[in-house]
């Protein structure tokens, strides 16, 4: 269960409060999205998770599975089982995909649990056969010269291989089209079970329609400012932020307004 | 065993007289000949000279032999091909006279091989060179002349080295329309270690070289190509690991002569742990190289704050009708790349490792063979202690 109490966060670069006072519970098996205008700390709140080194916690704690992850390095919470579908993943070239995901893979296990290099193969050609993946995207870089959709699907790609407990993933639908969507959703939804929530943050409602979330939440200005259900979403397709801030009456000032 | 003359080691195996003569002179003059700053450690005192044994069969095999390919001791070479050694050792493309270091191996050579393959020989399967020198001695020597169309494909590893300080010297000419690839793997243990590669090309011959230096102490690696004939093309290409306080200089100069000739060179380095790495490349077109290509990329990679680089990129263009660039960069691993690697729970050391690994690769892959490339990655891992 991921656990976020009282968040404030910085970017330290700036100095500039970006989450003010945030509070959320993911409990195991379930399934929340956030959404939100632009500018107001989804992907701060995604990075600041997984420790980018850009932002700072300035108060509050975020805790996973009773651990407290302040102190702890990137590499040490993912371990924990936290995994983050990130919304520009890095092109590497000169790593090949399959090692990649491979390293991945073994660096969750301890050594008698890692699989041997036929299983892992077996079983990341059976990801890809679900995520409709060409075969030739094993050898090829990491993300180097992937369009916009290969990227999303190859990190979805990686969440389904590496099997973390939560999984956040930030804007995967942004940039894709109907069939990628449909795809990148079934990957999910195959990820489904009473230890593996997620965390989903996104603009639009399409992937909802897929992907069936337990908890809607609104963000804004730092804060999670409203939870509901589905319908929380399709009332904001329908009206926008602006009318849910004032409806709230809230003194928040938009980004594109 | 006793200790023997110039002259006297030379003749011990029967050197032709020009040749003991030559080395005399050498020894004479070696003291007033120039020496930079950068190749004062690698000078050596004088070694000991011992009788040694020369074998003077002609070593190439079966099928290649009867194609006419020799591959033979060097001193054996002097005695059955006074002329073609006479003109091209040490002459045309490392000058004895150039330099102390230079005359000094001359002087000095205890061993070398001479390979030449005849006009329109094609080699399809590479050939390892490694065992047709004696690596414990500390002046080596390679001198390969390839004849007109001819084609082939050399590696060369190094092994039981001296422990103190040795040098090889490598000569490949070739002859119009050659093509020849050179794969290097570079693996002396010794303390200072010069490895000089140079050639000269005739007319539309092609050369491709490629050198992974991942030997653990102080290296200076020297080649320079003339790129004389009409349409030639030469491709330098390094590879560097530098760890533990080594210092590694690496010089590579390509000169276009001809007309639409074509050179580029690429070193790739890493460097860590107080260890200092200096590429120097060099682009030089004459007057005469009209039509010429000249390009040269050179990458070093810093793997913590404690290690150095530096990278010198020149271009000496003499001609105005020419094609020239260059790039160069030094720098550390990308944050982001780092942060991607460790969100999969890649620990540092292996996500930098994996990094390393990614940077090298493009050169790397370039070898021909298998197990030179495991070979390279697996001393990458080894001696790849970088927290």
């Amino acid at each position: 269960m991921l656990k976020i109490t009282d968040l404030h966060v910085k970017i330290i670069e700036n100095n500039q409060e970006v989450i003010k006072g945030l509070n959320l519970e993911i409990p195991d098996g379930e399934i929340h999205v956030i959404m939100g205008p632009n500018g107001t700390g989804k992907s701060t709140l995604s990075q600041t998770i997984m420790n980018s080194g850009k932002y700072e916690i300035t108060h509050g704690q975020i805790n996973f599975n009773g651990t407290d992850l302040a102190k702890l390095s990137t590499d040490e919470r993912a371990r924990l089982g936290i995994f983050l579908a990130m919304q520009y993943p890095t092109e590497i070239p000169g790593i090949k995909n399959a090692d990649f995901i491979r390293a991945a893979v073994n660096a969750m296990r301890p050594k008698s649990a890692q699989p041997t290099v036929l299983e892992f193969m077996q079983s990341l050609s059976k990801a890809m056969d679900i995520l409709d993946i060409k075969l030739d995207y094993t050898d090829r870089y990491l993300n180097e010269g992937f369009s916009g959709g290969e990227k999303k699907r190859n990190e979805i790609l990686q969440m389904m291989m590496v099997k973390p407990q939560l999984a956040i993933l930030d804007e995967i639908d942004s940039g894709l089209d109907i069939d990628a969507l449909k795809v990148v959703s079934k990957g999910i939804n195959t990820m489904r079970g009473n230890h593996f929530s997620s965390l989903i943050i996104t603009h639009y409602d399409r992937i909802l329609r897929y992907v069936k979330p337990d908890v809607v939440h609104v963000m804004m200005d730092g804060k999670i400012v409203a939870s509901g259900g589905i319908e929380l979403a399709k009332s904001l397709e329908q009206g926008g932020y602006a009318q849910l801030r004032d409806k709230l009456g809230l003194n928040i000032k938009l980004v594109d307004e | 065993m006793t200790e023997l003359t110039i002259s006297e080691f030379a003749k011990s195996h029967g050197e032709p007289a020009w040749l003991v003569a030559k080395r005399e002179v050498a020894s004479d003059i070696y003291c007033s000949l120039p020496l930079s700053a950068q190749q004062r450690p690698y000078q050596m005192t004088n070694p000991k000279l011992t009788a040694v044994t020369v074998n003077n069969d002609n070593l190439a095999p079966q099928h290649l032999k009867q194609q006419g390919v020799i591959m033979m001791d060097l001193f054996a070479a002097a005695q059955e091909y006074p002329t073609l050694i006479q003109e091209n050792l040490m002459e045309k493309t490392i000058p004895w006279r150039d330099n102390a270091l230079n005359a000094r191996h001359l002087a000095y050579l205890t061993t070398g091989a001479f390979i030449f393959l005849p006009s329109n020989t094609i080699c399809n399967e590479p050939i390892n060179l490694t065992n047709f020198i004696d690596h414990t001695q500390l002046e080596k020597h390679l001198l390969i002349i390839a004849g007109a169309n001819a084609e082939a494909t050399f590696t060369f590893n190094d092994c039981g080295t001296t422990p103190k300080k040795d040098c090889l010297m490598v000569e490949v000419l070739l002859g119009d329309n050659a093509h020849i690839k050179y794969f290097d793997e570079n693996n002396a243990k010794s303390e200072y270690h010069h490895r000089v590669l140079n050639a000269y090309l005739a007319r539309n011959a092609t050369l491709h070289t490629f050198v992974g230096l991942f030997n653990a102490h102080n290296t200076l690696y020297d080649s320079s190509f003339s790129l004389d004939g009409e349409q030639s093309e030469g491709y330098l290409n390094v590879v560097s690991l530098g760890m533990n306080t080594q210092q590694q200089n690496v010089n590579a100069e390509i000169i276009n002569h001809g007309r639409n000739t074509h050179g580029e060179i690429q070193a790739r380095g890493i460097v860590a742990e107080r260890a200092k790495t200096n590429f120097h490349t060099n682009g030089v077109i004459t007057k005469n190289g009209y039509g010429a290509y000249s390009d040269q990329a050179s990458r070093l990679l810093t793997l913590d704050s404690t290690s150095q680089g530096q990278v010198d990129p020149i271009l000496l263009i003499d001609n105005y009708d020419v094609v020239a660039g260059h790039a160069a960069s030094v720098g550390k691993v990308n944050a982001d790349q780092l942060y991607y690697l460790n969100s999969r729970g890649i620990p540092l050391r292996q996500a930098k490792l994996l990094l390393t690994r990614g940077f090298l690769l493009p050169l790397i892959d370039a070898f021909p063979n298998e197990q030179m490339r495991k070979q390279m990655l697996d001393k990458l891992e080894g001696r790849f202690n970088v927290r």
